[in-house]
């Protein structure tokens, strides 16, 4: 409180968050190894979820930040996969003419996350290193079929998204970017109007022999993304899958484990709820 | 490695150099430190947008930006917005078309419409729908916001028409 002449006693905005120490590497291994020297420290990207962090009363006596890596920040289209830099804000990727020419899908879904003055500022790798459930980059690259490229004070380390999701990354290991594998014919599509009961993302592609393949990520407010192959062995083209498509998800989420569950929605409702989804989602992506 | 650091960054156009503890968030630096009321503590979380500041034209939640982010930025609040005396056209359109309430909200609602226009002149209804969900309003249910967004839009449309070096 503070006292103001003409106003009186007035509640001022100030809220002292706990002191840290901020540092400001130039380079990504340095990073690493700073991280890896420092109790109680963390990577600063885009800082939309670690204030809400600090205010969830989670502090760190060492902060760094690293805004000076810019190469953090860049979309690399390699022949076989799409390389996105871990400080691409959700912005630029989702606009990002290489995101858009690989995977306009992907592109489309990452667009339509959160609102724009949080993609604006708000990083992929801050999404993802957060290991928020209701957050919802884990869900589409769970589809995609995404590893995360670490860097470590011991050297460079890979992770699947779902392992990394299951587990954590090391302790100090700086995510450099994200690898989204580029299969041949890869579409996607993401439903997110269940949100946050239900969030779930498709990837289909051209598998052996040019014969359709696919993948399911089912998610919820509680739960992270759960991943389903879907078994199209039967279908030798998309629009043979489109015709079948109430089929096709009715069987894929019989298959869904009956551990997958939280406390708001119970197991029989996702398998009903992703069967649904996923047969809207066949039905607009297989053509 | 600092726990201070000096800042140097613009607030409305005019040159700012602060020694501020690493943990100052932006907000309370504009608030409590430079006097710049204009953006309000809501939520705290970055959900609410009260707080909206713009930093090199991008708005931003003051309230979960820390002031080092700003290191060598141009922060626009709604403070800076009136020249000479005379509103910002997305002020003026606020006012005539009556969005506001309470008014907790209109300085954020107002300096996010100024971003969108910079980034789309001619938005239609489901842009502007979209660029103003970031922020909430308790008061006018977002209708005569989006209307004021719309006539904004057109308002500054015409003077760049009818005076193309005209800053917007």
């Amino acid at each position: 409180m503070k006292l103001v002449e003409s106003a009186g006693l007035i509640a001022t905005s100030f809220r002292s968050l706990p002191p840290f120490e901020l540092h400001r590497p130039a380079g990504a291994e340095a990073a690493a190894r700073l991280a890896a020297s420092l109790p109680r420290s963390a990577y600063f990207a885009g800082g939309t979820d670690l204030v809400a962090q600090y205010n969830e009363g989670w502090s760190a006596d060492h902060v760094i930040d690293l805004s000076r890596l810019k190469f953090l920040r860049r979309i690399e289209r390699q022949c076989d996969a799409l390389l996105i830099g871990a400080l691409v804000t959700h912005w630029n990727g989702a606009r990002s003419r290489k995101v858009r020419g690989a995977l306009p899908g992907f592109a489309a879904a990452w667009a339509r996350i959160a609102n724009v003055r949080v993609r604006m500022a708000a990083t992929l790798g801050g999404n993802l290193m957060a290991r928020r459930t209701r957050y919802e980059s884990p869900v589409l690259l769970s589809a995609a079929g995404a590893t995360l490229e670490f860097v470590t004070a011991a050297g460079p380390l890979s992770m699947p998204v779902s392992a990394f999701l299951a587990s954590g990354a090391p302790a100090s290991a700086l995510l450099e970017s994200v690898r989204i594998p580029l299969l041949p014919g890869m579409r996607f599509d993401y439903e997110r109007s269940p949100r946050p009961i239900a969030t779930q993302a498709l990837a289909l592609w051209a598998g052996d022999e040019g014969r359709p393949a696919g993948r399911v990520a089912l998610a919820t407010e509680h739960v992270f993304p759960r991943v389903l192959d879907l078994d199209l062995s039967g279908y030798a083209s998309l629009a043979e899958v489109r015709g079948d498509a109430h089929t096709i998800a009715a069987r894929s989420f019989e298959a869904l484990p009956a551990d997958f569950a939280d406390p708001v929605t119970g197991n029989a409702w996702l398998r009903r709820a992703g069967a649904v989804l996923l047969s809207r989602q066949l039905k607009r992506t297989a053509w | 490695m600092v726990s201070y650091l000096r800042l140097h960054f613009t607030v409305n156009g005019t040159p700012q150099a602060l020694r501020i503890p690493a943990n100052t968030l932006l907000l309370d630096l504009l608030r409590d430190r430079i006097g710049l009321k204009g953006a309000k503590v809501g939520c705290s979380r970055g959900v609410c947008g009260a707080c909206t500041v713009l930093v090199d034209g991008q708005p931003v939640a003051g309230c979960s930006t820390f002031a080092f982010q700003a290191q060598g930025a141009m922060v626009e609040t709604i403070e800076g917005l009136a020249r000479d005396g005379a509103l910002h056209p997305v002020q003026q359109a606020f006012i005539d078309h009556a969005a506001l309430q309470c008014g907790y909200c209109t300085a954020g609602m107002i300096l996010l419409a100024k971003a969108l226009l910079a980034h789309d002149p001619d938005p239609d209804r489901a842009t502007i729908v979209e660029w103003l969900s970031s922020n909430v309003c308790r008061c006018t249910g977002y209708q005569l916001i989006v209307e004021a967004v719309e006539d904004a839009a057109r308002r500054m449309r015409q003077a760049a028409q009818d005076d193309p070096g005209a800053e917007a």
